[in-house]
């Protein structure tokens, strides 16, 4: 077995900090976790902004940076103001600064037009509704994943053929070697480490960011974002 | 191997509002153990939590259905976006996930290292040269964008 984790013994119990506490206490792990939660997402706004890929990685890592700086102001409030927007406005900040940049030194090969970059983001916000359930979809597909990597197969295999698949847990336990106790226990704690480590940053419970408007008023805004819109437009 | 069940007689069923509270991972974890206890011997109670689910953990319904396609995600400048701000915090260890396709496989586990690609675009890629820090360009995997903008800058654009 490599690395701590948990097994598939017989009690209930534990849990530790969400990832956005971990992150604002600047641990290590829990940056590379968000990395990997949200790197799609940040890089898909900017290749949809229109930025080459190239382009896109840079500003990717430079919005993180800026994340790093910022998370300790982000205040998650349940059906108002998500992680998801709030990375979102940060990211778009980027983007003008990219944009801003481009037009002072034109690089001209990767065929990033900055004043098209600029005038393109209004418009590209009225997208946001659409864009709301495929990234939430998206987030969970990853949290889940991150979740994975961390639970032995068998505890994974007993969470998700009992909950997702909805099988006989009483087969699941044949099949795995288990108890049906077990096989609860699995579901249980995967569930749990589920909400636990991604508390404020995906909401599991009720889907709002599927479903949901937007929440367009009272979401924190991060420095630069009143001077946002710039002079080039 | 046969599943073990409990010999102990089961239980009386739990209310679905004690259920649903478990379902939510509310409950504590001694009143928790008994609500698995009991599960695990009560096909009733295992037929009402697969339902309670829907109402309490809407997540597992979107995981019921295949991921949604994110074209984006799949280029090597994802990768590239991934490797680089891991090396500019500083935490270049963690590997890249893997599409969601391969999540339901057990045992699918994504295998090592990103490659980083050879080539993209315009630019060699060059081995990694170390490990990023505060205040530090990206260090490795490839031509950090700054230099291409510090040879513009000098008016010497970047060949092909």
């Amino acid at each position: 077995m490599k690395g701590p984790r948990p097994n598939t013994g017989s009690d209930v119990s534990g849990t530790s900090p969400s990832l956005l506490v971990r992150a604002r206490e600047q641990d290590p792990d829990a940056w590379g976790r968000l990395v990997s939660l949200y790197t799609p997402l940040v890089y898909g706004w900017c290749r949809r902004a229109g930025l080459t890929e190239m382009d896109a990685a840079d500003v990717c890592q430079e919005t993180f940076c800026k994340l790093v700086q910022l998370i300790g102001e982000f205040r998650h409030e349940p059906g108002r103001s998500t992680f998801r927007h709030w990375l979102r406005t940060i990211t778009w900040n980027q983007l003008r600064s990219f944009a801003r940049r481009e037009e002072r030194w034109p690089h001209g090969i990767g065929g990033n037009d900055a004043l098209e970059i600029l005038r393109q983001l209004p418009a590209k916000e009225d997208e946001e509704q659409e864009a709301l359930v495929r990234e939430h979809q998206l987030l969970c597909w990853r949290a889940a994943e991150l979740v994975r990597r961390n639970v032995e197969d068998k505890t994974w295999s007993a969470f998700w053929r009992v909950t997702v698949e909805g099988e006989d847990p009483v087969r699941i336990a044949f099949d795995l070697g288990l108890t049906v106790n077990a096989v609860y226990i699995a579901r249980w704690r995967v569930l749990k480490r589920l909400r636990g480590e991604f508390a404020g940053l995906i909401d599991f419970e009720a889907a709002r960011d599927a479903t949901g408007p937007p929440p367009q008023q009272d979401r924190p805004s991060p420095p630069e974002a009143s001077d946002a819109t710039g002079s080039f437009l | 191997m046969r599943p073990a069940h409990s010999s102990e007689p089961a239980n009386l069923c739990p209310s679905r509002e004690h259920l649903a509270t478990f379902a939510e991972n509310l409950l504590p974890p001694d009143a928790s153990q008994a609500v698995i206890e009991h599960l695990a011997t009560c096909p009733a109670c295992q037929a009402s939590l697969h339902t309670l689910d829907d109402e309490t953990a809407p997540f597992l319904a979107t995981l019921r259905h295949p991921a949604p396609a994110d074209p984006h995600s799949e280029e090597a400048g994802c990768r590239l976006a991934e490797d680089w701000t891991r090396a500019r915090l500083g935490d270049p260890t963690l590997t890249p996930l893997p599409s969601p396709q391969r999540l339901a496989a057990p045992g699918n586990r994504p295998a090592g290292e990103s490659p980083i690609p050879r080539r993209l675009g315009q630019y060699q890629i060059l081995e990694k040269l170390g490990q990023g820090g505060d205040g530090q360009r990206v260090q490795g995997a490839a031509h950090p964008p700054e230099a291409r903008r510090g040879a513009e800058s000098a008016g010497s654009p970047q060949a092909e």
